[in-house]
């Protein structure tokens, strides 16, 4: 069980010989976190799968340079943030230059995907949720499956808490809807 | 008593509820799943990546990140301006080639050599000098004399030319031959 703290960590990570060991440890301590982030964002498997682990090796290439002005767990979903809307915005331009429909690729997911064992009012809220604008949907995912904090979301997401706030207001509101009128 | 959290949460799920009471009734457990041992084998694969030598770019990672799709409209794009601009370009030099050419043709088709000549403002001493500093092979001098025609040169050709020169007197050249 990993019982080391993020401080504690970034010291054995500093520490020549005990990099790999420390990166380890790390990578154990917020895989799941982090993973559960990109996924419900991107929903499909394989994808989520690449981004985290492209996510986990900037945190290996930058680790070195981080200044810990923030928390190192906020440090980490911000990238991983960065990394699911990057991928997200490069599928749109090959969308565009292909002529498909790039929103239909994320509902075939909840068909196609075998890992979503959700019940048909959870596909529902999921494609609720789908129709969102992209930072809304994170913010909504963030505040409503992960209950992350307004403040911690703020630094997470570079956003003032009352913005936060009034998104997911409207993002809870726009989902209401959905679920009344489908 | 109730936390300054646990009353904040509260408040929360209870806007919730009064807002959108379809949503809050909705069961929020993660509806996703992931392969058998994902978790217990993805660390592994992470570290190993990390360590591979990721050193220079092999030039076959950079062709193919260079020939992806979302590139080649841009540059086919950029292809076809940079070859309008060279066409462009060629023609429009070409055009002041024919331009120049056919103005000189207009302007000297009613002048004679001699006119000619005079614009040019040909220096024969120059040529002259010239020619006798580069002509310093054999091969050059025995062409040269081959291939003029003195036979056709006359005397009063030879004495007019000589006396054209600044300075010549034509009795002293001739008493010193």
């Amino acid at each position: 069980m990993n019982n080391y703290s993020d401080k504690e960590l970034l010291e054995l990570f500093h520490k020549k010989d005990n990099k790999n060991y420390a990166f380890n440890l790390l990578v154990r301590k917020y895989q799941k976190q982090i993973y559960w982030h990109i996924r419900k964002i991107v929903i499909n498997h394989d994808d989520a799968d690449d981004i985290v682990q492209n996510t986990f090796i900037k945190i290996w290439k930058n680790l070195d340079k981080f200044r810990e002005d923030s928390k190192l767990y906020t440090w980490m979903y911000r990238i991983a943030t960065n990394e699911a809307i990057s991928f997200i915005n490069k599928n749109r331009i090959k969308s565009l230059l292909s002529f498909t429909d790039f929103e239909s690729y994320f509902s075939k997911s909840f068909t196609d995907d075998n890992f979503f064992t959700g019940n048909e009012i959870q596909k529902k809220l999921q494609k609720a949720i789908l129709k969102l604008p992209q930072k809304q949907r994170i913010i909504f995912n963030m505040r409503y499956f992960d209950e992350i904090k307004y403040k911690e979301m703020s630094e997470i997401l570079n956003t003032s808490i009352g913005a936060l706030k009034a998104s997911y207001h409207i993002a809870v509101k726009k989902i209401k809807k959905y679920l009344t009128e489908y | 008593m109730y936390s300054k959290k646990h009353i904040n949460n509260k408040d929360e799920s209870q806007n919730l509820k009064d807002l959108a009471p379809n949503l809050s009734e909705i069961n929020r457990k993660n509806p996703f799943i992931v392969p058998d041992d994902y978790f217990d084998k993805l660390p592994s694969i992470i570290q190993q990546r990390c360590n591979e030598k990721t050193g220079k770019t092999s030039w076959t990672k950079k062709i193919n990140f260079i020939l992806r799709p979302q590139y080649y409209v841009s540059i086919s794009l950029a292809v076809i301006v940079i070859a309008f601009i060279l066409i462009s370009k060629h023609n429009s030099n070409t055009q002041k080639i024919l331009i120049a050419s056919n103005n000189i043709e207009y302007y000297t088709r009613f002048l004679t050599d001699e006119d000619i000549l005079e614009i040019g403002d040909f220096d024969e001493e120059i040529l002259t000098e010239t020619l006798v500093n580069e002509t310093n092979s054999n091969e050059e001098i025995s062409y040269i004399s081959e291939n003029t025609d003195y036979k056709n040169i006359s005397a009063d050709d030879i004495i007019n030319y000589l006396s054209e020169e600044d300075n010549n007197n034509i009795d002293d050249i001739i008493n010193e031959f």
